[in-house]
C-alpha cells in the first residue's frame, strides 16, 4: 500500500512538474521503457538473458563455494579462528575495483562478471552457513552418536536439514549480492546485459530506457528474493524457522 | 562389541567396576550392579554426581576409563541396537513429521521400507500418537514431543531402555503420568529400563529397585527393592510402603 502510494505520488509529481523530467521520469514512462526492452526479442537476448544467466551462475557458485568453505572451516576451530577476521573484512572490499584486473586476466566476458558476482555473493552464504552450524542444537550430536549416523548420512539427515533456515536465508542474500555484483560489473565495461543497458541509456540521455532498465533490475532481484522467501516458507516445517538451542 | 560368556550373561545389564574421570576429576568411581531382564531400575543421586555420565557409558556413547558394561552378554564399547536412550531435552527433529521422527533411526540404519512402516505404526500406537503422525513437533505439547521421542526409541525395539530424566522438563502431573506409561510399556513388553530421575517419589513409584548414588565421584551407596506390585498407579503414592522406601532413599542421600 505504501509502495503504491509512493509510486502514485511520484507519477503525479512528475506530471505536474514538481520533479524535473530531466532527472526522473514518471513511473508509467519507466514501465514503457522496461516494456521496450522486454517486448523486443533482441532485448531479451542482449539485455535480460545475459544478466539473468550470469546472476544464476554466480549465485550457484556462491552457494556452493560458501557452503563448502563453511563446512570445511567448521571442521577445525584453529583454521576458523584464523580465517574469521578475513571473512569479516571481505564484505568491505570494493570488489568492483578489481573488475579491470579480472578483464585483464580473464577477458571481457561472462567469466569476469560471474567472478564479481561470486566474490560478493559468497560472503553472505559463508557467514549464514557458519551461523547455521553454530546454531545447530547439541542434541543432534547426541542423536548422531546414539544412532551412529555418520559422514554423508549425518550431513544429509541431520546437519543440512537442521540448518535449512540459515541455508535458505544465505541463498536469499547470496543471490541478491551476486545480482548486485553482476549488474554493477556490467555497468563498467560489459557489452551486454542490464547494467550495460542502464549505462548506455545514461550516456545517450535516454531516461525512459535507463529507468526502464533500472525497473527491470529491481523486478529481477525482487522476484528472486520473494521467490526464495516463498520457497523458504513452503519448504521449512512450522517451528523450524526458529532452531531450538 | 565383544561376546562375553559366563554368569553375567544371565543379567540383562551388568555394570562392572566402571570408573570415569574428566580432566583428572573422578565422576564415576568403580560402580557395579546388575539388572535382571525386564526389571525397572531407578538411579537417584545428588545433582552432578555422574548419573548421566554413567548412563552414557551404559549406552556406549562415552567410554569408561576402567571397568565394563555388558548388555545381553555383549560388552558395550559403542552404541548397540539393543539399547535405546531417551534424553531429558526435547530431541524431536522440527523439520520431520511425528511419523518421520519415529522413523529416523530406522531410516538411518537403512531398514526395509515395509519394516519401517510396521515398526513406526506399532510404536506410535503404543504411545497413542498415531492420529498425530502427520503433525510437526512445533504443533505438539512438550509431553507429546517426549512421547514422540519415546516412540522413536521403542521403534528400534531395544531390550534395554536408558531414560535420562526424560520427563524432567515437564510439570509434575504430566511427568508422573508419562512415567507410569513408560513403566507399563516396559512391563508389558518385558523391556529392562534404567531411569535417572531427581524425583525420589517418582523413582520409588515406577521402579522395582532404586539405586542411590553418592555425590561425585558416584558410587552406589544403597540398593533398595520397592515392595510394590508390577502394576503401578498414581494412587500408590499414598501407600505406606512407598513412604518407607522414600524415607530410606532420603536417609541414604544424607549419607
Amino acid at each position: 500500500m505504501l509502495l503504491v502510494a509512493a509510486v502514485a505520488a511520484l507519477e503525479v509529481g512528475c506530471r505536474v512538474g514538481l520533479i524535473d523530467p530531466q532527472i526522473v521520469v514518471p513511473p508509467t514512462q519507466m514501465v514503457r521503457g522496461a516494456w521496450e526492452i522486454v517486448g523486443r526479442g533482441e532485448g531479451w537476448r542482449t539485455v535480460i538473458l545475459p544478466s539473468a544467466t550470469a546472476i544464476l551462475v554466480a549465485t550457484c557458485f556462491s552457494v556452493l563455494i560458501g557452503t563448502c568453505c563453511a563446512l570445511a572451516l567448521s571442521r577445525s576451530r584453529m583454521i576458523r579462528s584464523a580465517c574469521e577476521p578475513y571473512i569479516v573484512v571481505l564484505p568491505a572490499i570494493p570488489v568492483f575495483a578489481l573488475y579491470p584486473v579480472f578483464i585483464a586476466v580473464l577477458g571481457q566476458g561472462v567469466v569476469s562478471l560471474v567472478l564479481t558476482g561470486v566474490l560478493l555473493g559468497v560472503v553472505p552464504m559463508l557467514t549464514q552457513v557458519l551461523a547455521g552450524l553454530d546454531s545447530l542444537p547439541a542434541y543432534l550430536d547426541k542423536l548422531a552418536r546414539v544412532y551412529e549416523v555418520r559422514g554423508l548420512s549425518r550431513l544429509t539427515r541431520l546437519t543440512l536439514p537442521g540448518m535449512a533456515p540459515a541455508l535458505l536465508t544465505g541463498l536469499r542474500l547470496s543471490s541478491a549480492y551476486s545480482a548486485i555484483g553482476v549488474i554493477a560489473a556490467e555497468l563498467i565495461l560489459s557489452p551486454r546485459g542490464l547494467g550495460h543497458a542502464i549505462h548506455s541509456a545514461y550516456e545517450s540521455f535516454d531516461l525512459t530506457r535507463m529507468y526502464g532498465a533500472i525497473l527491470l533490475v529491481l523486478a529481477l532481484i525482487g522476484s528472486m528474493y520473494v521467490g526464495i522467501a516463498m520457497v523458504q516458507r513452503r519448504v521449512l516445517a512450522p517451528g523450524h524457522m526458529e532452531v531450538r538451542a | 562389541m565383544t561376546q562375553v560368556s559366563g554368569a553375567i550373561d544371565r543379567a540383562a545389564v551388568s555394570v562392572r567396576a566402571v570408573s570415569k574421570a574428566y580432566g583428572g576429576v573422578p565422576a564415576v568411581d568403580g560402580i557395579s550392579f546388575e539388572l535382571a531382564p525386564g526389571s525397572f531400575v531407578a538411579l537417584v543421586g545428588p545433582s552432578g554426581c555422574g548419573k548421566s555420565s554413567l548412563l552414557e557409558i551404559m549406552a556406549g556413547i562415552r567410554g569408561a576409563d576402567r571397568g565394563e558394561v555388558v548388555v545381553g552378554g555383549r560388552r558395550v564399547d559403542r552404541p548397540i541396537r539393543s539399547v535405546g536412550v531417551m534424553f531429558q531435552e526435547d530431541t524431536t527433529l522440527p523439520w520431520r513429521t511425528v511419523y518421520r521422527n519415529v522413523a529416523f533411526p530406522l531410516e538411518a540404519s537403512r531398514r526395509d521400507r515395509h519394516e519401517i512402516a510396521a515398526k513406526v505404526e506399532a510404536a506410535l500406537r503404543m504411545v497413542d500418537l498415531w492420529e498425530h503422525r502427520t503433525m510437526h513437533p512445533a504443533a505438539l505439547s512438550g509431553g507429546m514431543r517426549q512421547r514422540v521421542s519415546l516412540a522413536r526409541v521403542l521403534a528400534t525395539d531395544p531390550s534395554v531402555l536408558l531414560l535420562d530424566e526424560p520427563f524432567g522438563a515437564l510439570d509434575e502431573q504430566l511427568r508422573l503420568r508419562l512415567g507410569l506409561e513408560v513403566q507399563r510399556i516396559c512391563r508389558e513388553q518385558g523391556r529392562t529400563a534404567v531411569l535417572i530421575t531427581h524425583s525420589i517419589q517418582e523413582a520409588v513409584l515406577l521402579a522395582d529397585r532404586v539405586l542411590v548414588l553418592s555425590g561425585r565421584p558416584a558410587t552406589v551407596v544403597q540398593d533398595l527393592e520397592v515392595p510394590l506390585p508390577d502394576h503401578r498407579s498414581a494412587d500408590q503414592l499414598g501407600d505406606p510402603r512407598v513412604a518407607q522406601v522414600v524415607a530410606k532413599v532420603w536417609a541414604s542421600l544424607a549419607y
